[in-house]
C-alpha cells in the first residue's frame, strides 16, 4: 500500500528494520537448539548468546551410534511415504467425485468429512486401540499407516475438492467429446492440473504422519517399532533431559518438513486459499 | 421371491453378521479380561505375602515372600516372572540370583520398571489425597492403582501396589503368558437367524401386500429378539468358563502349598461370591484375608483355602456371571435391534431397492468415493459411534456397563467451580486460551502480511520464509523446548529477565504465569499460518483498487477499511473458524509445556478427557467429556457458518 517506489525511503527502512527485529526474535528459539545440539554437554544451556562455544558434532554421532535413531528414522520414512501415497490416492478420487459428480448422499458425505475434524482425538484413542488389536496391527507400522491416512483425508479432501473446483469443465468436456473416459480425465486432466494443491495435500498427509505422537505412543510398545516422535521422546525424561541429544534429534526431525514447506511455500498461498473453505 | 422380501432377508442378514462380528470383538475382549485378573490376582497374593512377612516376626514367615514368588512360576504354568520391587531394588524375585539385587540403571527395560513402581507410588498417595479433598469419593479410587502391560509376544504383565497401613511399601509385578482360553461363539444364533429367513425366503415370496409387512416384521423382531438373549446367555457361559478357569489357576496355586481353597458345592445360589473385591470400585478399598470360599457348580473339587499367609483375590463380578446385577439387554443387543430395525424399515419403504438403483446409476461417482469411504468408515465412524456409545457405560468390575446419562450428569451438574477438575471451570479456561490464541495468531499474522504485501519491500523473500519455520517445526518439538526455556533455573526468559535486574519467575506454580507459558508457544508457532493465508488474500487485491482510492483522496485507514478489508473476509473466516477449531483441540501444547500445571488448572478441556480416560482410568467419563467438547464444536461451526456463509459455496 506503499504507492512509492524507492526501496530505501525511511517508511520502508523502518518497516524492514522491525521485520528483522520480528524475525530474529522468532527465529531465536531454533537457532538455540541448534546450538544445543552442536555443545557436547547434555545440561539446559543457559548463555543467552545463539552461537555454541566448542562446536561438535557428538551428539549427531551419539544418535546414530548409541540409540535406534536409525532405526526410528526408517520407520517415520515408511510410516510418512505411505500415509502420504495412501492419503493422497483416497483424498484425490473422494475430492474429484465430489467436485464432478451429482450423486445421492453427496451432501452428507461433504459434512462427514467435515464434521470428522472437530472429534476430539482422545475420543477415538480408546476405540481405535481395540479396533486396530481387533485387526491384528498393533504394535505394527502398517496399522498406524491406514489411522494416519484415514484422519489425513478429511483435511485434504476438502482441500483438493475446493481446488478443483476452480478447474473450469470445459477441458473435460472437451475431452469427453473426444472420446475420454472418468478415469482417463482423471488421471490426464485432473491430476496434472492440480499439481500445487496435490503438492500441498501431500505435504498436509506428510505431516500428520511425522509430527504424530500419542498414537504412536499408545500403539508401538516395542522400541524397534517406535517412530521418531517417540523415539525422541524417550530422551525427554521424567527426572532428567539429555538436552544436547534432544535438540540433536529435534533438528534431524525437523529438516525434511522445514524443507519441504520452503519448496512448496508458493503452492501453500496458492493452495491454501483457492478453496475458500479448508474445513 | 419379490423385492419386498429379499429386502427383509438381507436385512436379516446383514443385522445376523453385525451380531457376529460384535459378538467376536465382545469374546476376544471378555478372554483379555481375564487374563489381566488372572495375573493380577497373582500379584496381589505376592503382595500380601509380602505384608504377611512383614507383619509376623517369628521364623516361619521370614523369606516368605521369596519363597511364594519362587513357587509361582513352578505351581501356575506359564507365569514367567515374579517379583517385588522397593525403589530399585527387589525384595523378593523369582529368579533367586536376582532377589536381593538393584535395577539396572543403564537397562532399558529397568528403567521402565523403575517409572512404574513410582507411577503406582504416586497413585496410591493421590488417592489418599483426593479421598482427603473430595468426600463423595467415599471408598473409591480415583487412580486405578494397577498397572497391565502387553507385550508384543502376548505375555501380560500388572504391577500392584503392595500397602501397610494404607501406605505404599513396594510394587508387585507377575508376567505370565495368557492361559489359552477356546473362543466360544453363540452358534445357536445364526443357525436360527439362518433358518428363519430360509423360511421366510420360501413364504416370503408369495406374501403380498400386509401380510408380507407383517411376516417381515415377525422375522426381523424373532431374530433381534433372539440375539439379544442369546447374547446374554452367552455372555454369562463365558463369564462362568473364566470363573471355573480362575479357581483353576487358584487350586494351582493351592496344590503347590500357596494356598488352600475352600469350595463347598452350595448350590447355584451362592454363585455370588465376594471372596475380596479390586480396589477399582465398588466396595472394600483393601483387599481381606479371606478363610473360605464358595463356588458353586461344576467345580469339580473340593479344596480347602487356607488362608494361613495367603488369600484369594477375586473380583465378584467376574466370579459370578450376572453377580453384578445381571446385563440384560446390552448396549449391543440394543445396537443390533437397531440396525436390523433400520434395515426393516428401509426394506419396508423400499429405500434398498432405490439406493441400489442410485448405486447403478452413479457407479462411476461412488466408485470413485468408496476407497475414502471405506477407510473412514472402518476408522473413524466406527470407532467415533463406539466411542460415543462409551459414554454411556462406566467400567466397574474390570467390565463396561451401561450406565445411562449419568456420566453426562456428573459432568454437567457440577457447578463448583473453585475445583479445577469441575467442567464448567475448564470450559472457561478453554475459551479463554482459544479466544487469546486466535486474536493473536490473526492479529499478529494480519500485520505481518500487511507489512510483507510491499512490492518495493528487500528482501521480503527472506522475512517471509524465516516467519514460517515456526510452523514446519513439528510442534511437540516446539513444545518441549519452550518447556525448557520457562525452566525456573536454566531457562532463557528468566536469565533475561535477571539480565534485566528483575526477580526470576516461577512460571509453572501459579496460574497466570503457566496459562502465559502455553499461550506464548502456542502463538509462536500458530501465527505464521494466518500470516501465509492473509498473504495469499492480499496478493489477490488488485492494486488499481487502491489507486482508485488514492485518486479519490481515500485515507490509509480509509483504504484498509473499506477495501482491504473486506477483500479479506473471505479467506480469512474460514481460517479463523478452522483456526479456533485446532486451538480448542490443542492437545500437545498444554500437555506437553504446561502439563496443566499448577494441579490441573491450566488444562483444557481436550487435555482433561486424555487425563479422565489415560490417567484416572475412568474411560466412559472421559468418552462423555469427549461427546460434550465435540457438540459444543459442531454447535460452535454451524452458527459461524450460518453467520458467514463461509462453507455456503463449497456444497454446490
Amino acid at each position: 500500500m506503499n504507492h512509492d517506489n524507492n526501496p530505501f525511503s525511511g517508511g520502508r527502512i523502518l518497516k524492514m528494520l522491525f521485520l528483522a527485529a520480528v524475525t530474529v526474535a522468532v527465529v531465536y528459539p531454533v537457532l538455540w537448539v541448534v546450538k544445543m545440539a552442536l555443545t557436547p554437554s547434555q545440561g539446559f544451556d543457559a548463555s543467552a548468546s545463539p552461537l555454541p562455544s566448542n562446536p561438535d558434532l557428538s551428539n549427531f554421532v551419539y544418535l546414530f551410534k548409541e540409540t535406534d535413531f536409525l532405526r526410528w528414522l526408517l520407520n517415520s520414512s515408511v510410516v510418512s511415504a505411505t500415509t502420504t501415497l495412501l492419503g493422497v490416492f483416497l483424498a484425490c478420487t473422494a475430492a474429484y467425485a465430489l467436485s464432478r459428480f451429482r450423486f445421492p448422499l453427496r451432501a452428507s458425505a461433504m459434512m462427514m468429512f467435515l464434521i470428522q475434524q472437530m472429534f476430539p482425538g482422545v475420543l477415538m484413542m480408546v476405540p481405535l486401540y481395540i479396533i486396530v488389536d481387533n485387526l491384528g496391527l498393533l504394535d505394527q507400522l502398517l496399522g498406524l499407516t491406514l489411522v494416519y491416512a484415514t484422519t489425513a483425508i478429511p483435511f485434504c479432501v476438502w482441500m483438493l475438492k475446493g481446488y478443483f473446483d476452480t478447474i473450469p469443465r470445459d477441458l473435460e468436456e472437451a475431452a469427453l467429446m473426444d472420446g475420454a473416459t472418468p478415469a482417463m480425465i482423471f488421471w490426464r486432466i485432473m491430476l496434472p492440473l492440480s499439481l500445487p494443491a496435490v503438492a500441498v495435500t501431500a505435504l498436509f498427509s506428510f505431516m500428520t504422519a511425522w509430527n504424530e505422537f500419542i498414537l504412536a505412543a499408545i500403539f508401538m510398545n516395542s522400541s524397534e517399532h517406535y517412530t521418531l516422535p517417540v523415539g525422541l521422546k524417550t530422551m525427554v525424561g521424567q527426572f532428567s533431559t539429555e538436552w544436547g541429544h534432544f535438540a540433536a534429534g529435534a533438528i534431524l526431525v525437523s529438516i525434511p518438513v522445514v524443507a519441504l514447506f520452503f519448496a512448496l511455500q508458493k503452492q501453500l498461498v496458492g493452495g491454501l486459499t483457492a478453496g475458500g473453505v479448508k474445513g | 421371491m419379490n423385492r419386498a422380501a429379499t429386502s427383509f432377508v438381507a436385512g436379516a442378514a446383514v443385522a445376523t453378521l453385525a451380531f457376529l462380528t460384535l459378538a467376536h470383538f465382545e469374546n476376544r475382549s471378555e478372554a483379555r479380561q481375564f487374563q489381566e485378573r488372572r495375573v493380577e490376582v497373582m500379584a496381589r497374593a505376592l503382595g500380601f505375602a509380602q505384608v504377611q512377612e512383614s507383619l509376623r516376626e517369628d521364623d516361619a514367615a521370614e523369606g516368605l515372600a521369596q519363597r511364594f514368588a519362587e513357587a509361582l512360576p513352578k505351581a501356575v504354568p506359564g507365569v514367567e516372572r515374579a517379583f517385588l520391587l522397593k525403589r530399585n531394588k527387589y525384595l523378593a524375585h523369582s529368579d533367586p540370583e536376582l532377589a536381593d539385587q538393584r535395577l539396572d540403571s543403564e537397562s532399558l527395560t529397568d528403567k521402565v520398571l523403575f517409572d512404574q513402581g513410582r507411577k503406582l507410588e504416586a497413585e496410591v498417595k493421590n488417592n489418599d489425597e483426593e479421598r482427603e479433598r473430595n468426600h463423595s469419593l467415599g471408598e473409591r479410587n480415583a487412580y486405578p492403582e494397577v498397572v497391565v502391560a502387553q507385550a508384543p509376544d502376548g505375555s501380560v504383565s500388572v504391577a500392584v501396589p503392595v500397602k501397610e497401613d494404607g501406605q505404599f511399601r513396594a510394587m508387585a509385578r507377575v508376567t505370565a503368558r495368557p492361559e489359552e482360553v477356546p473362543t466360544r461363539f453363540p452358534v445357536r444364533v445364526p443357525l436360527f437367524g439362518v433358518a428363519l429367513m430360509v423360511l421366510f425366503a420360501l413364504v416370503g415370496g408369495r406374501l403380498k401386500g400386509y401380510a408380507l409387512v407383517v411376516g417381515g416384521t415377525g422375522l426381523t423382531v424373532g431374530l433381534v429378539l433372539a440375539q439379544a438373549w442369546a447374547y446374554r446367555d452367552w455372555q454369562d457361559e463365558v463369564r462362568a468358563d473364566h470363573a471355573q478357569r480362575m479357581v483353576a489357576t487358584l487350586g494351582q496355586l493351592g496344590q503347590a502349598g500357596l494356598l488352600e481353597l475352600a469350595v463347598e458345592p452350595e448350590g447355584a445360589a451362592a454363585l455370588p461370591v465376594a471372596l475380596a473385591q479390586r480396589p477399582d470400585g465398588v466396595a472394600a478399598p483393601d483387599l481381606k484375608m479371606v478363610k473360605s470360599a464358595t463356588v458353586a457348580g461344576d467345580v469339580p473339587d473340593t479344596l480347602r483355602f487356607d488362608a494361613d499367609g495367603v488369600a484369594v483375590y477375586y473380583a465378584r463380578g467376574f466370579l459370578a456371571p450376572g453377580a453384578a446385577g445381571g446385563r440384560g439387554l446390552t448396549i449391543w443387543s440394543i445396537g443390533f435391534a437397531l440396525i436390523a430395525g433400520g434395515l426393516f424399515i428401509l426394506g419396508a419403504l423400499g429405500l434398498l431397492r432405490r439406493a441400489g438403483d442410485a448405486a447403478v446409476t452413479h457407479r462411476n461417482a461412488y466408485a470413485y468415493m468408496s476407497p475414502a469411504m471405506v477407510g473412514m468408515l472402518v476408522l473413524v465412524f466406527i470407532p467415533v459411534i463406539y466411542g460415543i456409545s462409551l459414554g454411556f457405560q462406566e467400567k466397574q468390575y474390570g467390565a463396561f456397563q451401561f450406565v445411562g446419562l449419568d456420566n453426562f450428569i456428573g459432568i454437567l451438574s457440577d457447578f463448583d467451580v473453585s475445583r479445577p477438575e469441575n467442567f464448567y471451570f475448564k470450559l472457561g479456561v478453554t475459551v479463554l486460551w482459544t479466544v487469546s490464541n486466535v486474536t493473536l495468531h490473526v492479529s499478529i499474522g494480519l500485520f505481518l502480511a500487511l507489512m510483507l504485501n510491499d512490492q518495493f519491500l528487500k528482501a521480503k523473500g527472506i522475512f517471509r520464509v524465516l516467519l514460517i519455520i515456526p510452523w514446519a517445526v513439528p510442534n511437540y518439538i516446539t513444545a518441549l523446548i519452550w518447556k525448557g526455556m520457562f525452566h525456573k533455573q536454566f531457562g532463557a526468559f528468566n536469565l533475561a529477565l535477571e539480565a534485566m535486574g528483575f526477580e526470576p519467575v516461577a512460571w509453572f506454580n501459579s496460574f497466570w504465569p503457566a496459562f502465559f507459558t502455553n499461550l506464548s508457544t502456542n502463538t509462536w508457532l500458530g501465527f505464521p499460518f494466518m500470516m501465509v493465508v492473509s498473504l495469499g488474500a492480499l496478493q489477490s487485491i488488485p492494486t488499481d483498487l487502491y489507486e482508485a482510492a488514492i485518486v479519490d483522496g481515500a485515507s490509509r485507514w480509509q483504504r484498509f477499511r473499506n477495501i482491504t478489508l473486506p477483500l479479506l473476509m473471505p479467506a480469512l473466516v474460514p481460517a479463523v473458524i478452522v483456526g479456533t477449531v485446532w486451538t480448542f483441540n490443542m492437545f500437545n501444547i498444554i500437555y506437553l509445556v504446561s502439563g496443566g500445571a499448577p494441579n490441573g488448572a491450566t488444562d483444557i478441556l481436550i487435555t482433561d478427557a486424555f487425563r479422565w480416560a489415560f490417567e484416572r482410568d475412568k474411560y466412559g467419563y472421559a468418552a462423555a467429556y469427549s461427546t460434550v467438547i465435540f457438540v459444543i464444536l459442531v454447535v460452535f461451526t454451524t452458527i459461524t457458518n450460518r453467520i458467514t456463509g463461509a462453507t455456503k459455496g463449497a456444497f454446490e
